[in-house]
């Protein structure tokens, strides 16, 4: 269906869908492993733009990429603004500057690919892939994947002055 | 959420065939391969078509479809296509299977139920056990992943070219692969 005729289906409690160049996706929901990393990377950002009130990051928030496409990412991020000015509006009609998509055991590799190319082919900056199972995160933008692994920081350019380390992203203890 | 069914290699390896015949063994978990689509077929198809010519000529090793691998005791792979050159491909027993060597190149044509974690944990044996370069084709996105070590990932889509220096001289137009699923 078009994303005019998505925005119009009546709200129902525990829906969750995505359109997708005119497709609809049902989203599951998250299994605990998935909402550890979003929350500990919220809480991040929380932190990080708390201090410094020169952007916002939130879950499962709504954005209109394209005509047909509605993608809620597990944690998105506008950077220079306040989100006060969507007026609580749903969809968001801009897109994200960053994207967090936390892997879930069951998600289908194509569809997620699939996904990443429609939000930089619409105007996210970069993609963060965050993959539990193998403890990788990987950053799409233009040109080559950058891989992260459990020992490494996160430090996007981005966002100058914040940085993660893996281990903390993944709750995964130092070896005493 | 079902629970997965584990075995050892070793007895994956005793199954019979048309058990084993569509599924993998990942790290001691059996992961069933679905019945290849069209779509996919026809991707495998032209890719198996450029690279038979290219190894017509070069002669300097070959690709084979289809065929099981294996890897340690608890992993037995199947990747769509497999590049082996040089000593590895002489030395492979036409007859036997599964292959006791990593191939050099490993191609998946990656399919619409496959999941994210299986796909990343394959990539990850792949290159641990030796492989050089796995390439990892999308149909919904038409983009293919060219793995080259584990911090190496280059996403190409229809515009690229995909070309290694494990095979001089050939050039697969990914439009080209994709377009022969239309």
């Amino acid at each position: 269906m078009s994303g005019a005729a998505f925005d119009q289906l009546p709200y129902e409690e525990g829906r969750r869908l995505e359109l997708i160049e005119g497709e609809i996706l049902t989203v599951v929901r998250p299994t605990p492993n998935h909402q550890s990393a979003v929350t500990v990377l919220l809480g991040s950002f929380l932190g990080y733009f708390g201090v410094e009130p020169s952007g916002w990051a939130l879950s499962e928030c709504e954005f209109a990429l394209g005509e047909d496409d509605r993608l809620g990412p597990d944690v998105a991020l506008r950077l220079q603004e306040r989100w006060s000015i969507h007026e609580d509006r749903t969809p968001i009609p801009v897109p994200p500057d960053i994207v967090v998509e936390v892997v879930s055991p069951n998600e289908r590799t194509d569809d997620s690919l699939r996904k990443i190319q429609i939000y930089l082919k619409d105007g996210v900056q970069e993609v963060w892939r965050v993959s539990g199972v193998t403890q990788q995160v990987f950053i799409h933008r233009a040109g080559p994947i950058a891989v992260l692994e459990i020992n490494d920081i996160l430090s996007p350019p981005l966002l100058p002055g914040w940085e993660i380390p893996l281990r903390e992203t993944f709750r995964v203890k130092r070896q005493p | 959420m079902a629970t997965a069914t584990t075995m050892s290699g070793a007895a994956f390896d005793q199954l019979p065939n048309e058990e084993s015949r569509d599924l993998e063994l990942l790290q001691g978990e059996l992961i069933e391969m679905p019945t290849g689509t069209p779509e996919h077929q026809l991707i495998i198809l032209a890719l198996a078509s450029s690279l038979y010519q290219y190894f017509r000529r070069e002669r300097s090793g070959g690709a084979i479809p289809d065929v099981e691998f294996a890897f340690g005791e608890d992993t037995r792979l199947r990747p769509d296509m497999a590049v082996l050159l040089g000593e590895r491909w002489d030395s492979t027993n036409r007859k036997q299977t599964p292959i006791p060597l990593a191939p050099d190149i490993a191609v998946e044509v990656i399919s619409p139920s496959e999941r994210t974690v299986d796909s990343q944990r394959k990539v990850g044996i792949y290159l641990a056990a030796g492989t050089k370069e796995v390439w990892q084709f999308y149909p919904e996105s038409r983009q293919v992943l060219v793995y080259k070590g584990a911090k190496s990932i280059t996403p190409l889509d229809a515009e690229d070219t995909l070309s290694t220096p494990l095979l001089p001289g050939s050039e697969v137009s990914v439009l080209e692969i994709f377009e022969a699923s239309n």
